[in-house]
């Protein structure tokens, strides 16, 4: 009989405890939920859902403005136009490295990075330097009216050409 | 020899009209009263006049390199040219130097490791000899550490400064840039 | 009784004269000379701005050639960047058609505009020196050891955050080495391990424009002040705690 009692009193116990142990868990929970759920949404915050940015699509000059066998550097959108006498390739002037513009060298023949010295081969690949990838193809597409338009998002494979 | 329990009442009863009262008992020996003479000088004058002097060299220090030496300003930024050679300011180039090596390992591993490395000295180092003392020789092989870490780090910054030309190139000091400036 | 009520020019005007002065600097500094030791105590801990010291130091504490006052002289220069920096924001707007233009007006059109400018860049320049220069004295004179270890990570933390204030202060006058200096270090983000969401969330778009300028613009005038001050406070909450100035055992 007094077993039994014990066992009844220590089975409240625990259901007391564990009923506390509830509140407690529940309570600790949601204080760090909520808590989490602020970080989150205030790194959320930081990532815009608009960008009022520049197409990534743009439109160059005429196709007969490039002469055959010239590399144009077009300084606005960041990349070079090589006309060959099958047509059109375009190659992207950001450095893989870290994003600065890289020059076109005249003497040797390749491109040049100003600001950690990588240096790329004509058809992109480098040849020198921290680079960890060559120079990026761009897609190219002629529209209706005869003018190039080039996916700056768009990086195709070197051996891409638009004929014309 | 069992400690007979000593309670603060013993010691300082309450309530006698006192404006003071024990607050605690520690262990050991008081630090400052058992050094004689004393250890100790009053904040004022004898720390206030140190301060107030680098206060007024550091001012007058500053006020004169900035009446003398206008701080940089370079062209209005150009979105697409960068100029050549590109330097950010002496205290990047060591990091610019080592991100001209490699962005991964340059830019974000060393980077890391330094910073992660020296958070962790006072836990690695555990040689409780040399504190208040300049290069004292009971720890030859932490001053020696870390005064490579220092080296490495000014030598970047020397080579970054006085060594990188246009397209980030060595050029020695005697070599023609070949730039404008 | 009559007399009392009876007003007094003369003693009303020495009263204002005399004994208002007196009772107003009294309620402002509430101790004597400084000549007794009560005075010297009560000088240091009756003023907010002096408190933060003891009233008594450790004799080799005061000793330039000890510490050579590099953490003091980082802390003011913190406080001549903090002051010359928010005079310089009633000149600057954070637009990247603005800003540099705000930086010529500043040399050119403004009083003392170009020499609050050199103070505000060569004092950063010093911090991040003297912040240097004070890590070396900390290490070379085993000050980062027990119980000091922590203060020496928060030192570490405020090494960091100085350099950060420095990169996004020198990207404020939108000139060529700010923007090919935001250009880079975006991409440097780009390669730690969450890459590009990392470059992205920095320049708050995918090029380096309006939404960048703002971004390290808040940073560098809220945000990392913020915490560089809080982080001072810690700092020197804890020299104070772990003993003062760190010294050769007693």
């Amino acid at each position: 009989m007094e077993n039994t009692e014990n066992k009844k009193n220590n089975s409240e116990e625990e259901l007391k405890l564990s009923r506390r142990n509830l509140f407690a868990i529940a309570g600790w929970g949601g204080l760090l939920t909520s808590m989490a759920a602020s970080v989150g949404a205030a790194l959320r915050f930081m990532f815009p859902n608009v960008l009022y940015e520049p197409s990534p699509i743009v439109k160059l000059g005429k196709t007969s403005d490039y002469a055959e066998g010239s590399i144009t550097f077009n300084e606005s959108e960041r990349m070079f136009i090589f006309r060959d006498s099958t047509g059109f390739k375009v190659i992207s002037a950001i450095c893989t490295h870290l994003r600065c513009t890289v020059n076109w060298s005249e003497i040797n023949n390749r491109f040049e990075c100003p600001c950690h010295g990588s240096v790329f081969s004509t058809d992109g690949k480098v040849i020198s330097g921290p680079a960890p990838k060559p120079l990026e193809w761009l897609h190219v597409k002629a529209s209706p009216d005869k003018r190039l338009v080039v996916n700056k998002n768009k990086v195709v494979d070197k051996n891409y050409s638009l004929i014309v | 020899m069992p400690a007979k329990k000593i309670d603060k009442q013993d010691i300082f009863p309450k309530g006698s009209g006192k404006t003071y009262g024990l607050l605690e008992l520690v262990d050991g020996e008081s630090r400052i009263a058992s050094k004689e003479p004393e250890d100790t000088v009053f904040c004022f004058p004898h720390l206030l006049t140190p301060i107030m002097m680098c206060t007024l060299v550091t001012t007058i220090v500053l006020v004169l390199v900035s009446l003398f030496f206008n701080a940089p300003l370079e062209e209005i930024a150009n979105p697409v040219r960068p100029p050549n050679p590109a330097k950010a300011p002496w205290y990047f180039l060591g990091l610019q130097e080592m991100v001209s090596y490699d962005a991964f390992v340059g830019g974000v591993l060393f980077p890391v490791l330094f910073v992660l490395g020296l958070m962790a000295i006072p836990y690695l180092d555990r040689n409780p000899l040399g504190v208040g003392v300049w290069f004292s020789k009971t720890r030859p092989i932490a001053i020696k550490l870390f005064t490579i870490f220092v080296i490495i780090n000014l030598v970047l910054i020397i080579i970054g400064t006085f060594l990188r030309g246009p397209n980030w190139a060595i050029y020695w000091p005697w070599e023609d840039q070949g730039g404008g400036h | 009784m009559e007399n009392k009520n009876k007003f007094d020019l003369r003693e009303t005007l020495s009263y204002f004269a005399f004994e208002v002065p007196v009772k107003l600097y009294r309620s402002i500094i509430r101790h004597g000379y400084p000549d007794s030791e009560k005075n010297k105590s009560l000088l240091i801990f009756t003023n907010f701005f002096l408190h933060i010291l003891p009233v008594k130091v450790r004799k080799h504490t005061v000793k330039v050639r000890y510490s050579y006052c590099m953490g003091g002289i980082t802390l003011l220069l913190f406080i001549i960047l903090t002051i010359t920096g928010g005079l310089l924001m009633f000149y600057y707007v954070p637009s990247t058609e603005k800003a540099y233009q705000n930086m010529k007006d500043l040399e050119f059109a403004v009083s003392f505009g170009v020499f609050l400018r050199n103070m505000h860049r060569w004092g950063a320049h010093g911090m991040v020196a003297t912040v240097f220069l004070h890590m070396c004295r900390v290490f070379y004179t085993g000050a980062y050891k027990p119980p000091r270890e922590f203060n020496w990570v928060i030192g570490v933390i405020l090494l960091v955050s100085t350099l950060f204030l420095s990169f996004t202060g020198y990207l404020l006058p939108w000139d060529q080495l700010a923007f090919w200096a935001i250009t880079v270090g975006a991409t440097i983000a780009s390669y730690a391990p969450m890459g590009d969401l990392q470059r992205f969330v920095l320049l708050g778009g995918n090029t380096v424009d309006q939404g960048a300028l703002i971004r390290f613009y808040v940073a560098h005038v809220f945000l990392l002040p913020l915490v560089t001050t809080l982080l001072i406070g810690v700092h020197l909450w804890r020299v104070r705690k772990d003993g003062g100035m760190s010294g050769p055992p007693l």
